[in-house]
């Protein structure tokens, strides 16, 4: 059966009305350098290794990890052990419906949880097997990269995966003077500029950086600051939830 | 002392799957504790997506399920031109469990999306022509994509349930069609349209152009309410809901779908090692029966609808 | 009674006709039609397969199912996935470890009960391949008319028209006398649409006989090819 021909009558340009800023107040009743609501909880998929679901208010993501299991296909130059990280968006994640399929928004996000896990895993751990990061975004609104990597890390963790530290992420963006952490979807397609930084925490060392948009070295170096100051936040965040729940003893799934 | 039983126990389940699962099934019960006609603690929570125009969350034990409803417009077909249509979807994401591994779309998942579609397109239980806008014109596609996020055996049921409660959350917006032809949700233009409604109306006259089409914000329903069961056949014993280690040690599994009325919406046997005599097939119906007693409170309390039983 | 559009009674099947080894290529291959349904079954097996799909304990089994017009689409899927299910529970799989078997179906004309037609043909060509089987599968459709009465081996307007439909196999494990139903387990049953339990059951009852009378002219038709060939050695 051919594919429908189907349109959405929802508009989503939105009318430009609203400024984002009044009165000191985001849309959202937010300060500009303040967090949304975030819930994090590990071992929300009994058949993974270990896994998270992550919140930033109502961007939703999760992730499972699965390994050190086989490789698929074994790299005979190099003895280290591989990391897989695949994303997905579901097809209700954004406004407008998407096929389930691996399109560019996820590889893009693909590539950026790769890199920034990259520096963290400690491969060497596992030789010649591979560790399969699967993140599927329930709902996208703003702040996905950020809420995926963290996930990841808190699902590696949960994992018993050994890494040399937690990689939070954090971003910011910009309206004329003003910067705006953990910007909404809103807010990140009407902002000047954005800032992501993905960081080790308790090593201090940046796993990523990017920069898009018009940026004065002043409001970069603020930013900066700002996102460092989110992602130790949600370091601790992160932990506190670690310690709460005991690590996964999933054995069946390491297995596989 | 203890430590060393309890690595030859879970040792013998890796090695002996079939003749550690014989050993409970001999006693009446199950490697979990259940006895064979339970089923595992179910949940069921609409809205859970919050982008989706109608959702709902389903865990059965530790399988979850989520699905999300978007609704588009299509042009309906010549000869179906007063009807809308449901596109369902189950996917399995390689998160939701270990075997999941490349991209193509398991089976088990294809199997169960033509199953839900088939059950749900069907006019005894739910009327596509709501979905009209105008005949010949414009109709909804609800497009409905089932999610599994937890792979634990029977995902069938859970789906089917995930299903039936975010299609029923589903509100379908009021819309207009512009004049180029294109139907629209927006809250502004819907508001002019029924604004012109009224003074056409009012005025008793008839707008030279003719009436604009508009429609109000309607519930979607079913006309009946299908919930399902599936159940194991194991060396004769029936196994309600198997979970993911006992589905692998199954000799075939029978689904049976019911609605408020108790007639069948579906009996699904697809082959299997082993045949179904009558008898056992009757006691997969009347474990419906009493699973459908089970679910449909839960259904109940989130759509805050009353379902005659 | 009513009387159906080809004026068959309530309980009677259409006619049955069945050709077997008319493919050069395949190991062994069936064309089977119920009236103006028609369905041809090819089997080419058991043979080596592709790595990944080879099981060290049992033959892996595939079905294709192409339907008359147009691309396979998710409905196709369910029906080999239905198909496949029903073949592995007749085939002696374990005599043929790391093999594969390939059932290929084309449909050749649709006038209703295709998936029983498909299911039949299969079984003969399976046979035709010399495949080890426990038995003989038999499949037949039941509709459940509106007015709450059954008809046997439906015409694609009757299964339009009706309330309901059930199709089921069973295995035919040793000759039975026409006309006795054997009390038989269902190997496969899919159904569409709404119909009470005792219509079901009665649908299970009227299956049974049929497909044993389908059985018996099974092994009549293999009965009379083997006397045939001897003939000619």
């Amino acid at each position: 059966m051919a594919a429908l021909e189907t349109y959405s009558p929802f508009t989503t340009q939105e009318t430009a009305v609203a400024p984002l800023l009044s009165k000191g107040k985001r849309q959202d009743e937010r300060f500009p350098e303040e967090f949304r609501q975030i819930f994090i909880k590990t071992g929300t998929v009994s058949s993974a290794a270990g896994s998270a679901y992550v919140e930033f208010k109502d961007t939703k993501v999760m992730c499972s990890v699965f390994g050190p299991r086989k490789a698929l296909r074994t790299n005979a130059v190099s003895a280290d052990g591989q990391l897989n990280c695949d994303v997905r968006f579901a097809t209700f994640a954004a406004a407008q419906r998407q096929r389930f399929v691996q399109g560019t928004l996820e590889r893009d996000c693909t590539t950026l949880l790769q890199n920034a896990l990259e520096g963290a895993v400690i491969r060497e751990s596992f030789p010649k097997a591979s560790v399969d990061v699967q993140v599927l975004v329930l709902e996208a609104n703003g702040g996905e990269a950020p809420a995926i990597i963290t996930c990841a890390s808190a699902a590696l963790a949960h994992a018993g995966i050994q890494m040399r530290d937690l990689v939070t992420a954090c971003s910011a963006a910009h309206v004329g003077e003003e910067l705006l952490l953990d910007p909404t979807d809103g807010e990140e397609r009407r902002a000047e500029g954005a800032f992501f930084l993905a960081l080790m925490p308790q090593s201090n060392e940046v796993t990523h950086l990017s920069l898009t948009g018009e940026w004065t070295p002043q409001s970069m170096a603020e930013a900066m600051e700002l996102c460092t100051d989110g992602c130790v936040g949600l370091d601790s965040l992160v932990r506190d939830c670690l310690r709460a729940t005991p690590p996964s003893r999933n054995t069946k799934a390491k297995g596989t | 002392m203890s430590t060393s039983h309890a690595l030859d126990a879970e040792a013998y389940r890796k090695i002996y799957p079939a003749e550690f699962y014989k050993k409970f099934l001999d006693e009446k019960v199950r490697p979990d504790g259940r006895p064979l006609g339970r089923c595992r603690a179910t949940s069921v929570a609409a809205g859970a997506v919050s982008k989706a125009d109608g959702s709902a969350l389903v865990k059965i034990g530790n399988t979850t399920m989520i699905a999300g409803v978007k609704l588009e417009i299509m042009r309906p077909t010549d000869d179906a031109s007063d009807v809308g249509t449901v596109e369902v979807t189950v996917e399995m994401p390689p998160l939701c469990s270990a075997s999941v591994r490349s991209g193509r779309p398991t089976e088990e998942a294809q199997s169960a999306s033509q199953r839900i579609s088939e059950v749900l397109t069907h006019p005894a239980v739910f009327d596509l022509t709501q979905l009209c806008i105008a005949k010949g014109q414009a109709a909804w596609v609800a497009y409905l994509d089932i999610f599994c996020l937890d792979a634990d055996g029977n995902i069938f049921d859970a789906a089917l349930l995930a299903a039936v409660a975010a299609l029923s959350d589903v509100t379908l917006p009021a819309v207009t069609v512009l004049e180029d032809g294109r139907v629209t949700a927006d809250t502004a233009a819907v508001a002019e349209a029924q604004a012109n409604a009224k003074d056409a109306m009012q005025t008793g006259e008839e707008n030279a152009k003719g009436t604009q089409i508009l429609t109000s914000q309607r519930q979607l329903s079913l006309k009946c309410v299908p919930i399902g069961l599936t159940c194991g056949l194991n060396q004769g014993h029936l196994i309600a809901d198997p979970c993911a280690e006992e589905s692998g040690l199954l000799d075939t599994t029978i689904t049976v779908i019911l609605n408020e009325s108790g007639e069948l919406v579906s009996v699904y046997k697809p082959g299997g090692n082993v045949g179904a005599s009558d008898a056992i097939l009757m006691d997969c119906i009347e474990m419906s029966r009493l699973r459908y007693k089970e679910v449909s409170p839960l259904l109940e309390k989130v759509l805050g609808k009353g379902m005659s039983e | 009674m009513e009387s159906r559009e080809d004026g068959r009674e309530d309980n009677q099947m259409r006619q049955l006709a069945c050709e077997r080894n008319l493919l050069n290529r395949a190991d062994g291959s069936a064309r089977w039609s119920q009236g103006q349904s028609c369905v041809l079954a090819a089997v080419y097996g058991p043979r080596s397969t592709v790595g990944r799909k080879e099981n060290p304990e049992q033959a892996n089994i595939e079905v294709v199912f192409k339907p008359k017009i147009g691309f396979a689409g998710v409905e196709e899927h369910e029906l080999e996935h239905v198909i496949r299910k029903t073949v592995e529970g007749v085939v002696l799989t374990s005599l043929h470890p790391r093999t594969g078997i390939s059932v290929i179906l084309q449909v050749l004309q649709n006038d209703g009960s295709v998936l029983a037609c498909a299911i039949n043909a299969t079984s003969m060509a399976l046979i035709d391949a010399g495949v080890p089987l426990k038995g003989l599968v038999a499949a037949v459709a039941i509709a459940v008319q509106e007015s709450g009465g059954l008809i046997l081996d439906p015409l694609l307007t009757e299964q339009k028209l009706a309330r309901g439909m059930v199709t089921v196999a069973f295995v035919d494990a040793q000759p039975t006398e026409a006309g006795v139903p054997t009390e038989a387990d269902t190997l496969t049953c899919t159904t569409s649409g709404l119909f009470s339990a005792d219509q079901y059951l009665d649908s299970l009852n009227w299956g049974r006989t049929a497909c044993s009378r389908i059985a018996a002219f099974c092994r009549v038709s293999l009965e009379r090819y083997q006397r045939g060939s001897q003939m000619l050695a």
